[in-house]
């Protein structure tokens, strides 16, 4: 392990990569800074670009833009109201307070620490579970492969809505689209329409950036009123401790910092929940334990770091499902994992065992980028209203030029904006009727996998579905998927009628 | 519209789609004339799996909804676009639609320059030296960055190869 992380730390080392990461935060800062523009968008964007980079380079890229989205959103959710991404949407409670009480930099600088304190130890997690947990994913088979993959789906779907059976709908219409193409097994020719190109399947790069790039800038351009950041005016204290965050002030919320760090960690590591649903789980927990609990939503510290520590603490343990067993952990993770593949890395335990030293590399490269956008974040919160005074009128019609040039990039072919034009459609109207996309995607991706361990499976079994229970792993994951089933219901139940 | 019925309309279109591609879509456009001795080694097994639950799963989410006494109530405009917002989001994709098709006749240099002044101007950018300004620089920059940085040649349209 010891020589794995000296050789990955004279990999990351080189200008390329460490470039990749200050460009990827940098991007990812300014993209998540604007309202409207999500870090998935600039993910999925950014996608086509690192084909012609080396692996590194183009993960240190996504992963950067990855973390530094997140962080983005956060400056104009204190700043303006107006969370950048839906990750910091809880951060407006008490950042946008603490901004209209003059104190907006004191909240910037909190949410900068708690942020990379709980991606660090995220990072720091992630490095220490994934060696083991992929050792032990190495024994899969088939069946028990088949039945996590269920067990993920079953959970993406479940949390990625409204409505669990919508989710679900949205998943296996995803299972369906990718059994376009030739058959993983007989080879031969499935749902292609005799449309030549699709023979190779449905691409995944125009998939991904019409379902979450397209879909958003259409719903962005029917918007008729266009809030411009320059309606809202930024107040400044003159008293320096309005302006800093003290070590007193700190220490309070380190409890509350590493409260969230495992929030947001152990929800990173469960696929499909993501970082919204983190930070306002965070927060809850925070305001719960809190010996002043009135003072959330009213302008508190400690809220802006509970909320903040949640969400990024997610983004490291997305990847501990994504590396060891070749799950997304969420939408990002799953546009990380396409740039895996066109990469010719399959994500899963085996990476552990035939490229070590890149996975470290990798790993290391995830703390170098906190330490980036740390520092890269102390200079967008100055410019951060400047950028989200960019004129929304002329912002979505250029991203959506981005989009087309960006499906055509890959393969200089116009049937791939084609079909980034139609998952654009498609995905606008599943927002309006509530069909939650992420499942599709995750569902897309795990689909291949997923069919042949089922096939396979049920290939060595001459049929029988015994072999599902019989076999204590699969067993076991056939067990946690029922649990689970029954908790997401049991939690729709619950939730209260608003 | 109320919120139920947008439901039950949803709904019943996804289950008419699923079953038109369980008997019209798969069987004609998978190879089904081979004979297999397990149903798994079908090259339609997954297909099938994948749009039976489908069905399966919005009869369900339609029964749900069809026996549930209270309305839903209205569709909350506030949350998602209006009626009017809708439109004009519909009148985007639409454009987009075109701009592909005119990508195919007169190349990517003059259909982005034309979409993007669409769309500008569309969004409420009035003056017309800003809209054509814009859009040519926007476009020569994109074009510029991906022919010499990302080597990627743009379609030049039938009428101009």
């Amino acid at each position: 392990m010891v020589e794995n992380f000296l050789v990955g730390t004279s990999i990351i080392l080189h200008w390329q990569h460490l470039l990749a990461i200050i460009v990827g935060s940098t991007l990812g800062l300014i993209v998540g800074t604007i309202p409207g523009l999500t870090a998935t968008m600039a993910v999925a964007l950014i996608l086509p670009l690192t084909f012609d980079l080396d692996f590194v380079t183009s993960i240190m890229l996504l992963v950067g833009a990855y973390k530094g989205g997140i962080f983005g959103g956060s400056i104009t959710a204190i700043l303006l109201n107006t969370p950048g991404t839906p990750a910091s949407a809880c951060t407006v409670l008490d950042g946008y307070t603490l901004t209209k009480q003059g104190k907006g930099v004191k909240a910037l600088k909190m949410a900068k620490y708690s942020s990379t304190l709980g991606d660090f130890c995220s990072d720091l997690v992630l490095i220490a579970v994934a060696a083991p947990l992929a050792s032990i994913a190495l024994k899969f088979g088939p069946p028990e492969i088949a039945m996590l993959i269920f067990f993920s789906l079953t959970i993406v779907a479940g949390v990625a809505g409204k409505s669990m059976i919508k989710g679900l709908v949205s998943g296996c219409f995803g299972l369906l689209l990718a059994t376009v193409g030739l058959d993983p097994i007989m080879t031969t020719r499935r749902l292609s329409f005799n449309i030549v190109e699709l023979d190779g399947g449905i691409s995944l790069i125009p998939l991904l950036i019409g379902l979450f790039a397209l879909s958003e800038v259409v719903y962005q351009l029917g918007k008729k009123s266009m809030t411009h950041a320059d309606q809202f005016v930024i107040r400044h204290s003159t008293d320096p401790a309005d302006n800093r965050v003290s070590w007193a002030e700190f220490k309070r919320s380190f409890r509350t910092i590493m409260r969230g760090t495992a929030i947001g960690t152990g929800i990173g590591i469960i696929p499909g929940i993501g970082t919204g649903i983190a930070s306002f789980m965070s927060y809850a927990r925070a305001k719960r334990v809190s010996k002043n609990p009135e003072k959330f939503g009213k302008g508190s510290l400690e809220g802006v770091a509970a909320s903040e520590s949640g969400n990024s603490a997610v983004v490291g343990a997305t990847f501990i499902p994504l590396l060891t067993l070749g799950i997304p952990g969420d939408i990002i993770t799953a546009v990380i994992m396409g740039a895996f593949m066109i990469q010719g890395f399959i994500p899963g335990p085996l990476l552990f065992k035939d490229h070590s030293q890149i996975i470290y590399a990798i790993f290391i490269g995830f703390i170098i980028c906190d330490i980036v956008y740390f520092i890269i974040g102390s200079i967008a919160m100055k410019y951060a209203a400047y950028l989200s005074r960019v004129p929304r009128n002329i912002l979505f019609p250029v991203v959506m030029l981005f989009c087309v040039v960006g499906s055509y990039a890959i393969q200089h072919s116009m049937f791939d904006i084609a079909i980034m034009i139609f998952f654009g459609i498609l995905g606008f109207f599943m927002m309006k009727l509530e069909f939650a996309t992420a499942p599709l995607l995750i569902a897309f991706i795990l689909s291949p996998i997923g069919e042949i361990a089922l096939r396979q499976s049920l290939l060595m079994s001459s049929g029988s579905l015994s072999i599902f229970v019989t076999r204590p792993i699969a067993l076991g994951f056939l067990i946690l998927t029922v649990v689970s089933i029954i908790g997401i219901i049991r939690s729709h139940f619950k939730r209260p009628v608003t | 519209m109320d919120d139920t019925r947008r439901e039950i309309i949803t709904d019943v279109s996804v289950l008419i789609g699923a079953l038109i591609v369980l008997f019209y879509v798969i069987p004609t456009y998978i190879d089904l004339e081979q004979e297999y001795d397990l149903a798994s080694l079908s090259p339609a097994f997954f297909p099938k799996i994948a749009t039976w639950l489908i069905a399966g799963l919005t009869s369900l989410h339609l029964l749900i909804i069809a026996r549930r006494k209270e309305s839903l109530g209205p569709v909350e405009g506030e949350e998602w676009l209006s009626s009017g917002e809708q439109w004009k989001a519909l009148a985007c994709c639409l454009a987009i639609i075109v701009y592909f098709f005119l990508m195919k006749v007169i190349g990517f240099i003059a259909s982005t320059i034309l979409i993007l002044a669409f769309l500008f101007w569309f969004q409420g950018v009035k003056k017309p030296m800003k809209v054509a300004l814009t859009s040519i620089m926007v476009t020569a920059g994109l074009y510029l960055f991906f022919l010499y940085v990302m080597k990627v040649h743009f379609p030049k349209g039938v009428l101009f190869e």
